[in-house]
């Protein structure tokens, strides 16, 4: 028997699997559903050769939002996809009416029309509300939001909505200056495999996903991913060591009988966030949702209850908390007359956690079972074909400070197919949290500051008006101006004339805020699409008679006066694209940081119906910048990722 | 910042500009070979979904078909250019344009477009011929639309509720079921 050189057969080995995998990839030509056709004649195509035929992404106005009376921006799926972007806070920034800036390698403050918060005064943003197909992911501790535990499959959204202003009515507690809405495709929409890898300079990712039909009315998806994300950069450049990897598995289920249907889903994530000098930190958790829906020809009904845990520990297990949530809602919208629809529904939910106090930083209580109630109703009403009334009221329990009413009002009217106008009136309130009732910081052994159990809510009367047009096929834009009256806001309070500490929570700052959330989208040619954003805002608060005025009035919020984007999106020959995001954010006022602009820009070749290459680079002017004053964020850096991704 | 940082400051963008540039001067003549407009895609459908429904009232041989559109003029377009070189089911084809539901007439398929399918939960069987209604919007089913389009990725896909087929009395093929994403009711309630 003659031996084989083990190097000349892994080599011709190597040569057979390069022709077959370039045989599998060549072979399923793009477009050749349409190349069987004649000239492209549609009509002699098969329905099934239709559904492979690609159509042209031309930019429109939703038809459904073209009408809504509020301010909502949608990234859709298409926007996510063909901008690379890797995480959720990353594809927020699509949506110009959001202001999200990167303050670590896993840590971004997100915020909407001014008051995103200090972290230099420990005034955190926290006047968001974000949903995951419903399950609110604000955390109950003080109202934020823990960007790591935002993730989700990206390839499988359906599309975010973000509507800024009050969102309290409809959509839930905390929507006190926006909402943040994403949205998952449903299983039978992600039928078939997708994987996709990458890597670049700044992070290393993998995920898959597998979807198929289940019976005769169901379909079920499941999914996987990891990554590393890399440390960002101290002020003198070296590593700050804030490196974190995260793994994270999921299953959504839809079915669908005659009129009902039910979805069920969950997900699972632990993380592991490296600290320098010591031992990791963790995030874990997981949680199921199930949501039954109604539909016939009176009644829109839908029931959804879920249950989330999350817990996060730091270094050694040192300092973390356990939440758990358990919330059952309902929700009924029902046609009164013609004229009337009416929608109303309730809600409860109960947190329970636990804290691990650290020695400096703690609570008491360190553990809470908490209730959120509400109940809902609205009514929008036809006044004529293009003018609609929409009067709702919520009233919400929340367990610091009791039942409150969230009145909303709006008006609509289409004053012809292509120019709608909206003008809306409300009321919205960022509830106690436990930070600010049960919160004990010392220096030593000397207690600092006191959380205070008669802690107000923060309130905010809305009103905005808003204009959204297309006045010609290519171009539509949409632009609302608000005014947001805020009370109550947080402030910090020496003990007493005599003894300054401990100092404790205040609601003394009061004050308005103006400004305009706009953006527009304008289809250049047919392969081409720019789309400018920008917000504006100007806060004008003042100290309550009595305040100590301690930390200044800066402290609600160091907010830039001015964001925008200028985002382009390009369908070249040959199946590239080409997407690129400037981005500017005006000087932050104190602490200090000068505006800075930035540019991602993604190009993408799809090979193939299964295949497509990508390369991108993100943050690509400056080699390294901040976002958040040194000392509050580090420095972030640039990044180049280049990315493979299947779908078969 | 040290010379590096300087350098690789300066690559950078100009590495992109480079590419930006010839990728912008070699694709200068545009693209979109072979990608059409939504609505002819959909039209495309509609024209073909005749074939794979059965109307209990097929009405006399020499009527024509009728297809009317709700408040989409490019989809009504698109429909008289396929129209004008083809007939359904052996008949002539006429689109009719309307504004709202009270100007449905006898027509075989109602294309309600995006928006508007809220308004199919006014439109009963009863004293009316049979009618496939379809729509182009997230809920469109809900809403008791029979056939629904949906914008998956850059496909137009649809999906099918035999609960309001039936109510309609429209018997619907295998054929078209399984191409659907969805079918609402289960494929097993099939006749």
């Amino acid at each position: 028997m003659y031996a084989c050189l083990p190097a000349s057969r892994s080599a011709a080995e190597l040569c057979c699997i390069a022709i077959v995998v370039a045989a599998a990839l060549l072979g399923p030509r793009y477009g050749s559903a349409a190349d069987s056709a004649a000239d492209g004649d549609l009509t002699a195509m098969s329905l099934s050769d239709l559904a492979k035929v690609e159509v042209s992404s031309v930019s429109k106005t939703n038809e459904v939002l073209q009408r809504a009376p509020a301010t909502i921006y949608v990234i859709s799926h298409d926007d996510i996809v063909r901008s690379g972007v890797t995480s959720v806070p990353e594809a927020l920034r699509l949506a110009p009416n959001l202001l999200v800036t990167q303050t670590s390698s896993s840590a971004y403050v997100i915020s909407a029309r001014g008051l995103g918060g200090n972290p230099t005064a420990q005034n955190f943003s926290n006047k968001l509300l974000i949903l995951i197909d419903g399950r609110s992911v604000y955390t109950p501790l003080y109202s934020g939001i823990y960007a790591d535990t935002l993730d989700v499959m990206l390839e499988d959204i359906d599309r975010i909505e973000v509507i800024s202003g009050v969102g309290a009515t409809l959509w839930g507690a905390n929507a006190m200056n926006g909402v943040i809405n994403i949205i998952t495709r449903p299983a039978y929409l992600t039928k078939g495999s997708y994987v996709d890898v990458g890597g670049g300079n700044q992070q290393q990712f993998g995920d898959a996903r597998y979807g198929s039909g289940v019976g005769e009315d169901g379909a079920v998806r499941v999914y996987g991913f990891g990554f590393h994300r890399g440390a960002m950069e101290l002020p003198d450049d070296s590593g700050a060591g804030d490196g974190w990897s995260k793994g994270q598995a999921g299953f959504r289920s839809d079915w669908g009988l005659a009129q009902d249907t039910l979805t069920v889903q969950g997900d699972f994530y632990r993380a592991t966030q490296n600290v320098p000098d010591s031992p990791d930190g963790t995030l874990s958790g997981g949680n199921l949702l199930g949501r039954y829906e109604h539909h016939d020809s009176r009644s829109d009904l839908q029931v959804q209850a879920y249950i989330d845990q999350n817990e996060q520990f730091g270094p050694g297990g040192t300092g973390g908390f356990v939440v758990h949530t358990y919330d059952l809602a309902l929700q009924d919208a029902i046609m009164l007359g013609a004229r009337n629809r009416i929608v109303w529904g309730g809600g409860e939910r109960l947190y329970s956690y636990g804290i691990t106090n650290e020695t400096e930083l703690l609570f008491a209580p360190d553990s809470r079972s908490l209730t959120l109630a509400n109940a809902f109703v609205q009514d929008t009403i036809a006044l004529s074909d293009a003018l609609n009334a929409a009067l709702g009221l919520k009233a919400e329990d929340d367990p610091f400070s009791g039942w409150t009413p969230l009145p909303d009002a709006r008006l609509s009217w289409a004053i012809n197919d292509r120019m709608t106008t909206w003008a809306a009136a409300s009321r919205g309130i960022r509830s106690p949290t436990p930070f600010d009732t049960d919160v004990v910081e010392k220096v030593g052994m000397e207690v600092f500051l006191r959380g205070n159990p008669d802690f107000h809510p923060e309130e905010v009367r809305a009103f905005e008006i808003g204009w959204r047009a297309q006045p010609t096929d290519s171009v539509s834009f949409s632009i609302a101006g608000f005014h947001d009256h805020y009370d109550d806001l947080r402030t910090v309070e020496p003990n007493s004339a005599t003894t300054f500490v401990p100092l404790y929570w205040g609601n003394m700052l009061q004050g308005n805020t103006f400004g305009i959330d706009s953006w527009a989208s304008w289809q250049v040619t047919d392969w081409w699409r720019l789309s400018p954003g920008v917000t504006w805002v100007r806060e004008r608060l003042l100290f309550k008679p009595g305040a100590s005025g301690l930390l200044g009035l800066v402290q609600a919020g160091d907010d830039p006066s001015s964001h925008a984007t200028l985002t382009s999106s390009m369908s070249l020959p040959g199946h590239f694209t080409l997407d690129a995001v400037l981005r500017y954010v005006g000087a932050l006022p104190s602490p200090a940081l000068a505006g800075y602009t930035e540019l991602d820009v993604r190009l993408g070749w799809r090979m193939n119906r299964t295949v497509e290459f990508s390369l991108r680079g993100a943050n690509l002017l400056h080699a390294r910048h901040y976002e958040l004053p040194p000392g509050d964020g580090e420095q972030i850096t640039r990044s180049v990722i280049a990315e493979a991704r299947f779908s078969f | 910042m040290n010379g590096r940082h300087c350098e690789a400051r300066l690559l950078f963008p100009r590495l992109m500009l480079l590419a930006l540039t010839a990728v912008a001067g070699v694709f200068r003549s545009g693209f979109a070979e072979d990608a059409h407009s939504e609505d002819a895609v959909r039209a495309a459908y509609l024209y073909r979904f005749a074939g794979y429904v059965a109307w209990p009232d097929a009405g006399a041989a020499d009527a024509p078909f009728v297809i009317d559109v709700m408040d989409s003029p490019s989809m009504a377009r698109e429909l008289r250019r396929i129209l004008a070189a083809h007939s359904i089911n052996g008949r002539t084809a006429q689109v009719r344009e309307i504004s709202n539901l009270q100007n449905v007439g006898n027509a075989q398929i109602l294309y309600v477009s995006e928006g508007h399918a809220q308004q199919l939960r006014e439109l009963r069987p009863q004293g009316r011929s049979a009618l496939l209604l379809v729509s182009a919007e997230e809920g469109g089913l809900s809403n008791g639309s029979v056939i629904n389009f949906l914008t998956v990725d850059s496909n137009i896909r649809f999906e099918v509720s035999l609960a309001a087929a039936q109510r309609w009395g429209l018997k619907v093929s295998a054929d078209l079921l399984g191409v659907a994403v969805r079918v609402q009711g289960g494929r097993g309630q099939l006749g």
